[in-house]
């Protein structure tokens, strides 16, 4: 599903941020992505999303090959992908039912199906009790939980996650990385990026740990 | 529909951000494209004058004294058959006579007891005959055949008159390329300014699959809104004007209706054309 290979990354001619990255993603499949701050984790991510483009290496997700994908496709592609941020990004203005049906509204999709799908969606990560609720009304845990229900309104191909806990107290990060292995369990095909390694390695799920931009160990 | 309302959406929330900025964008462009409004303005009327005074421009054939009326009858059908010359009417001495009364008073000339005035042909000519050359070529011709004492062509303040329109038509276009210029400038800093303030929802708009036209649409609209509005209100403040120029000065025609739709485009499309850059600029495509 997901192929990275020999994927490579630097920044000016100091900065490797990937060196020599490769692993493979399958269908229906769940990592962390784990290291240290500064291992190359969001890099690997912003790869993979097509926000940057690798140095060397190549990368296909499904249909799609990064490297010959034209620019005017970046959306078609991420109408396919669910990212998480650490800082939720969600629509100040907008309730967090609008906030969902975004991807689905940006692809033009029918008002009935929208509001069927963002149901299901808020539904599955039990958020939909919040769906009038503004984003400033919402905790961190309810709001990361919506941004997740965004990711994930689209049924992605792959759903990407970027430190989604960094804002979250313990208990929270524990309840969402658990969310992320239950979506996975019903089907989803996710990679989650975090730096604690520790907490990563309680759900018995595969584990990409890298360190200074090399991937040191692929443990399933 | 859903472009609309987003639009919409954008354009209460552009209006509620920055008012100072919409405000003065609209009063900007009104006030810009008054200027070529007013040349515009100019250039029509002045070529309906110059339209007036070509279709009265005649050229007057003075004969000799007592030319004979078989002369005459003869000479009229020559100039009848001249190209360009669309009628001919005759004067003769005592018509002229009258002809100075009409314009001086009664008592003129009253006293001679000879008429020192001659007889003549007035020529109604086409435009083809306003050109220079052949202008020059047929009062040569004119002056040449016979019985023709002098002939009098006063096409130098039609010249002048045609000149100063070419001038005010020249620099009107300068000054509305100008003008647009500037419109488009101005369009595409104050959405500059709008998506600036939306920054943030348009990374997450990116994030989620929104193409550059789904993004863009909103704010290029809002663009081609304050250029059609500032516009639409400069068609109207040109048509104060010229409603108390023709009330108090010399009556003005108006541009005709396809004209202020023309008007008003040209400010729709900088407005747009003025936010397409600012946003194509701004995602940086
Ligand atoms: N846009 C960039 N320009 C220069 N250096 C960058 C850029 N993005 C990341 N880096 C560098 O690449 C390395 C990996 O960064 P990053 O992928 O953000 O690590 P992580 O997400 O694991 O903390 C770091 O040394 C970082 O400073
Ligand atoms: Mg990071």
């Amino acid at each position: 599903m997901l192929e990275v290979k020999e994927v490579t990354k630097e920044y000016g001619d100091r900065i490797t941020a990937l060196s020599n990255v490769s692993f493979e993603l399958e269908k229906g499949e769940m990592a962390f992505l784990t290291g240290a701050s500064g291992a190359g984790k969001s890099t690997l991510l912003r790869l993979i999303f097509r926000e940057e483009f690798p140095t060397s290496g190549e990368i296909s997700l499904g249909p799609y090959n990064l490297a010959e994908l034209p620019k005017s496709k970046i959306p078609d592609l991420r109408r396919h992908l669910g990212y998480v941020f650490q800082d939720f990004r969600l629509i100040s203005e907008r309730t967090a039912f609008e906030n969902v049906a975004l991807p689905l509204e940006v692809a033009g999709k029918a008002l009935r199906y929208i509001r069927k799908r963002v149901d299901e969606a808020m539904k599955q990560v039990g958020v939909w009790q919040r769906r009038n609720s503004y984003p400033r009304q919402l905790s961190g845990g309810e709001a990361q939980r919506v941004a997740l229900a965004r990711a994930i309104a689209n049924e992605p191909l792959l759903l990407l996650a970027d430190e989604p806990t960094g804002n979250l107290d313990m208990k929270n990060s524990r309840d969402l990385f658990e969310l992320f292995c239950k979506l996975n369990l019903q089907g989803a095909t996710v990679i989650v990026a975090t730096h604690q390694v520790a907490m990563a390695s309680e759900f018995g799920k595969r584990i990409l740990h890298l360190e200074d931009g090399i991937l040191k160990q692929d443990k399933k | 529909m859903r472009y609309l309302i987003k639009t919409i959406a954008e354009i209460r929330r552009a209006s509620r951000h920055q008012p100072l900025s919409i405000f003065g964008t609209i009063i900007t462009i009104l006030l810009a494209m008054l200027l070529p409004g007013l040349f515009w303005l100019a250039a029509n009327n002045l070529t309906a004058v110059e339209k007036k005074l070509k279709a009265n421009m005649t050229v007057d054939v003075f004969l000799v004294d007592d030319t004979s009326q078989a002369k005459i009858e003869k000479l009229r059908g020559e100039l009848l058959s001249l190209e360009g010359v669309s009628d001919v009417i005759f004067y003769s001495e005592r018509d002229a006579l009258f002809k100075i009364r009409e314009s001086f008073g009664q008592d003129i000339i009253q006293d001679l007891d000879d008429n020192p005035l001659p007889a003549s042909f007035s020529l109604v000519v086409d435009d083809t005959v306003l050109e220079p050359e052949t202008a020059d070529s047929l009062v040569a011709h004119l002056s040449a055949l016979d019985q023709v004492e002098e002939v009098v062509f006063a096409r130098e303040i039609l010249y002048r008159f045609s000149g100063i329109t070419d001038s005010i038509k020249r620099f009107g276009i300068v000054i509305a390329v100008l003008v647009i210029l500037s419109g488009i400038f101005i369009s595409a800093n104050t959405v500059r300014v709008a998506i600036t303030d939306r920054r943030e929802v348009v990374e997450i708009m990116q994030v989620v699959g929104a193409s550059r036209t789904y993004i863009m649409t909103p704010f290029v609209l809002l663009g081609g809104l304050l250029g059609l509005i500032g516009t639409a209100l400069s068609a109207v403040l040109l048509r104060l004007i010229d409603e108390y120029v023709s009330n108090n000065l010399v009556e003005l025609q108006f541009l005709n209706l396809h004209e202020i739709i023309a008007f008003i485009l040209t400010g729709l499309l900088l407005g747009m054309l003025g936010a397409l850059l600012a946003t194509r600029k701004f995602l940086k495509i």
